[in-house]
């Protein structure tokens, strides 16, 4: 089970309204590589992990992307706070605006809606272990692509924060890779579904 | 930043290095530099922790201390400008 902790991991404070960069940012939270598949993806594929150390690694790293969710969800809450219809317009979160006034709903930058279908969990430590790299790498250039947009420093903070970890997230998961590889069978050489062909 | 931002600031920064050092250990569990790394801000943390939750309210239901008022949802909450 979990236990809320009643602060952000990283502040958020910001200072000036942005529509347009809210309507952008949104997708780290219901984008095809943001926080939110981020954590649903860890936190389904940890169950059948034939490494405890994996299924650690699965869980902690996947509470961590929740607290990305609510650090997102934050920085949406305050760009697009006070606004007028003015403010909607020009800064194009018109259409938003429309479907969910100033709440927080998880879309992509399109606009599409949060999709379970943007992870797996296929029951196979290799299979999942290589989308969770794959996944921080293209969380990553999705901040790098955020961070060529946006100017103000108060949005650029927590943003190049949220980078970080995904750096670090890469790391850890390059070593829960090798530390599984470790653990198979020398005969199964192309790491074949270790998980359905043993007893647990 | 008000003594109470000031305070939780802080307690990020102990929580950050806990958290890094809870990843790095989980894939390097008898790693000596990292267990005492995690010992210390562990401590720290939990000093913090007490103090903030003395001057100002708790931060996780379990440090709720239940007495006149049910002070749990007291705002400002996390993601509000003026919490941070």
């Amino acid at each position: 089970m979990w236990q809320y902790s009643k602060k952000l991991e990283y502040p958020v404070k910001i200072k000036r309204a942005n529509p347009a960069m809210a309507k952008l940012i949104i997708s780290q939270l219901g984008g095809p590589d943001g926080e939110t598949g981020a954590a649903m993806r860890y936190l389904s594929q940890r169950y059948g992990m034939p490494s405890d150390k994996v299924k650690g690694l699965l869980t902690d790293i996947g509470t961590e992307e929740l607290a990305h969710m609510e650090i997102i969800s934050a920085i949406i809450f305050q760009l697009t706070r006070n606004l007028n219809v003015d403010d909607l317009r020009k800064g194009g979160f018109d259409a938003y605006y429309i479907d969910h006034t100033t709440g927080i709903y998880p879309v992509d930058a399109s606009g599409n809606p949060f999709s379970a279908l943007t992870f797996q969990s296929t029951g196979d430590a290799i299979a999942d272990l290589h989308e969770d790299l794959a996944a921080e790498q293209k969380a990553r250039l999705t901040y790098d692509n955020i961070l060529r947009i946006a100017d103000d420093p108060d949005v650029r903070d927590p943003i190049r924060f949220l980078r970080a970890r995904e750096l670090v997230h890469f790391q850890r998961f390059g070593e829960a890779l090798r530390i599984t590889q470790e653990g198979l069978d020398a005969k199964n050489f192309y790491a074949f579904n270790p998980q359905f062909d043993q007893t647990n | 930043m008000t003594d109470r931002q000031k305070l939780l600031q802080k307690i990020r920064i102990a929580e950050f290095a806990v958290i890094e050092a809870n990843l790095f250990l989980d894939t390097h569990k008898t790693d000596r530099t990292a267990l005492a790394y995690f010992k210390k801000h562990q401590a720290l943390l939990e000093e913090l922790r007490d103090e903030y939750t003395e001057k100002y309210g708790p931060l996780t239901v379990s440090d709720v201390k239940p007495e006149l008022c049910w002070n749990w949802t007291d705002g400002p909450w996390p993601w509000e400008y003026a919490a941070n």
